[in-house]
């Protein structure tokens, strides 16, 4: 190898390692950079997220900025929501501070002109730059930005939903000529930091509606509550009402059994006390009559007194009708006593009726209901109609045997009063290996095709005001229902309706403890 | 207890008992059997409208409570027919309507109540008695005005 060769290969070389090192260099200054860059969008990041107020955000980030970039002052204008326009707020960055009184008073007290570089940014709405603000026609403040030898100028935007809602300024000290690192670095940060206030904003935002939908939530459930309280006292104060007008459907049946019943009773007590009080005529007459014997046996020695007398006994035994007292004795009686019986069968009857001493389901026999009641509503149907039955033979039924007759009471009756004149009632039962049948039907006028669906319900009634409680019904609905049985209706007009009752012989006990509507009380 | 009134009742005068309760009109018979007027019974209104077309009576005294026409109904009949006759209800119980409007209509005098008390019924009978042979006379007597008073 020559000489020159060497020389020449030696300076290639030398030029080399030069460039070499000024790669390296440009490497390490752009790494460095992109170092700075990438911490500050971290910090700006987390400072962001970190500050409560959105004013204090963007202060940490100005001043974050400035530090990083060593720059000397750093401004936020915001936008006014109200007038939609960009102003300076009191968000600044200074470094001499006191010495930039008169710069940052300058630019506070002024209004933006859309031309000057933060309105140019607020318009576009992307990063801008002034090379020098002393020949910007637009900036306003030149003595005062000179005094402390700023010149540059840089401004980027932050936007929230790609609206700008704030533009930065950053000053600098000589003229602003930015390299693209860091464009694309503030251009990174202007981004970041919107997209984090962005996040802040909604954050913000939702917690608002989150509180707002809460205290909503709270005052619907105190109003919730309040409706609550009021629909519970109509609730109880229903009840009650309810609870009085089973009890006056009570009465009112009462009342109509009442009726026939007194007719009934008063009946044999009138014939029996009327009996009595001839009878004790009929006893002052044989006292009288065995007076006048005792005399006639003390007269036995004197014959002509003796005749006297017996001629005035036999004129009294005449007079007073011996042979009818005599005859009439056995029938007063045996009609007295059978008036008695009568009586105490009617008390008997009542009181196996109502089963006044039941609370607790007891195993009855539904013909032996189905005749009590019958005895009890006879005196109430017999003006009216014929009873016809067809028993058949039922296992026992445990049950609330007064209330079931209640039921029959209730149906028998209505069945009685439906017909315009006579009729016939024909009483069915049947059972199979799960339940008993009880069929009431009658002949009267029958039920119109667009009353029937109501009939159950509580204070339906086709009778006048003041003549029913239109309860009647719906409390035989129930106490079938609390039996867990059934009941239909079939009605024709004019042709009579039919009452179909179907009860279970067992009852599921679940059922029976939630009785959905307690009838105690109309049944005992 | 009552002091009964004077036996004006001509003894020939006849009262109507309508029962559908046998012993009732039993015991009616025995009660008054000593009563100055004659007693015939009858254990439907059907019955007693019957008896009525062949055995006048002057008094009616009817239960209210009937199988196939209640007392009422079978009063108002009679009055229609017999409308001189005096007509009374002897009942156990009876709707207070149904009797309000009987006495308002004229169609019932009197409203007895069972169970009775032995002395008051006698009296009231004849009382009732009574009445029919003023009201019979008072009428007599109207009738002879009229006749006057067009004969003048």
């Amino acid at each position: 190898m020559s000489e020159d060769t060497m020389l020449l290969f030696q300076r290639e070389l030398d030029r080399e390692k030069i460039a070499r090192a000024h790669a390296e260099q440009l490497l390490e200054e752009k790494s460095r950079a992109l170092y700075l860059a990438n911490q500050l969008l971290n910090r700006i990041t987390q400072m962001a997220a970190e500050a409560d107020e959105f004013d204090a955000a963007l202060q940490r980030a100005v001043e974050l900025i400035c530090y990083t970039a060593c720059w000397p002052a750093g401004h936020v204008y915001v936008l006014d929501e109200s007038t939609q326009k960009l102003s300076p707020s009191e968000i600044w960055h200074l470094r001499d501070s006191e010495r930039s009184t008169l710069f940052k008073n300058a630019i506070q007290h002024s209004t933006l002109d859309s031309e000057s570089l933060p309105g140019r940014v607020f318009t576009q709405g992307e990063l801008l730059w002034s090379k020098n603000l002393l020949n910007d026609p637009h900036f306003a403040h030149k003595a005062e930005a000179g005094l402390i030898g700023l010149i540059g100028a840089i401004a980027l935007p932050v936007k929230i939903e790609s609206r700008v809602i704030a533009v930065m300024v950053f000053y600098t000290e000589s003229e602003m000529s930015p390299n693209s690192a860091l464009v694309e670095t503030m251009a990174s940060v202007s981004e970041q930091l919107s997209r984090v206030l962005e996040r802040r904003d909604y954050q913000v935002s939702l917690k608002a509606a989150n509180e707002a939908l809460e205290l909503k939530v709270q005052e619907r459930t105190i109003e919730l509550r309040k409706v609550n309280q009021q629909l519970a006292a109509e609730l109880s104060e229903r009840h009650k009402l309810e609870g009085q007008l089973v009890q006056s459907e009570k009465m009112a049946s009462l009342g109509q059994l009442a009726a026939g019943v007194a007719h009934e009773i008063n009946n044999p007590i009138g014939f029996v006390m009327s009996n009595l009080c001839t009878l004790s005529e009929y006893l002052q007459f044989f006292k009288q009559l065995l007076g006048y014997y005792d005399t006639l046996d003390a007269l036995q020695d004197d014959a002509a007194q003796a005749a006297i007398l017996r001629a005035k006994i036999e004129k009294f035994k005449a007079e007073e009708d011996i042979g009818f007292i005599l005859e009439d004795l056995d029938a007063i009686l045996g009609e007295s006593k059978e008036g008695v019986e009568r009586i105490k069968e009617i008390v008997q009857n009542l009181k196996s009726f109502s089963r006044v001493d039941e609370t607790e389901q007891r195993e009855a026999n539904i013909n032996e209901c189905l005749e009590t009641t019958l005895k009890i509503v006879w005196n109430e149907l017999k003006y009216k109609c014929q009873i016809e039955k067809h028993y058949q033979t039922l296992p026992l039924l445990t049950c609330h045997a007064g209330q079931l007759n209640q039921v029959f009471m209730n149906l028998l009756v209505n069945a009685a009063q439906a017909m315009p004149e006579q009729g016939v009632i024909r009483i069915s039962t049947r059972a199979d290996a799960t339940f008993i049948y009880i069929e009431i039907q009658d002949n009267g006028r029958g039920i119109s095709p667009e009353t029937l669906p109501q009939i159950f319900d509580p204070f339906f009634t086709t009778k006048p005001v003041g003549s029913g409680t239109g309860l009647g019904l719906s409390i035989v609905y129930g106490i079938i229902q609390k039996h867990q049985g059934d009941i239909d209706v079939k009605s024709e007009l004019g042709q009579g309706t039919t009452f179909l009752i179907k009860l279970p012989l067992v009852q599921s006990a679940e059922k029976t403890a939630h009785s959905p509507y307690t009838l105690q009380e109309a049944s005992q | 207890m009552m002091t009964l009134p004077p036996l004006e009742a001509a003894p020939t005068d006849t009262v109507l008992f309508v029962d559908d309760e046998a012993h009732i009109l039993a015991a009616l018979k025995r009660l008054l059997r000593n009563e100055p007027y004659q007693i015939i019974t009858a254990t439907s209104a059907k019955e007693g409208l019957e008896i009525l077309t062949h055995t006048p009576a002057q008094l009616i005294v009817s239960d209210q409570r009937m199988p196939e026409m209640a007392g009422n109904a079978f009063l108002q009949q009679v009055k229609l027919l017999y409308p001189d006759t005096i007509r009374v209800i002897l009942s156990g119980y009876a709707d207070v309507n149904v009797i309000l409007e009987a006495l308002n209509k004229g169609e019932v005098y009197r409203f007895f109540t069972k169970p009775w008390q032995e002395e008051d019924l006698k009296a009231s009978l004849r009382k009732c008695l009574v009445h029919y042979h003023s009201q019979h006379k008072g009428q007599q007597n109207a009738s002879h005005t009229q006749h006057a008073r067009r004969a003048s």
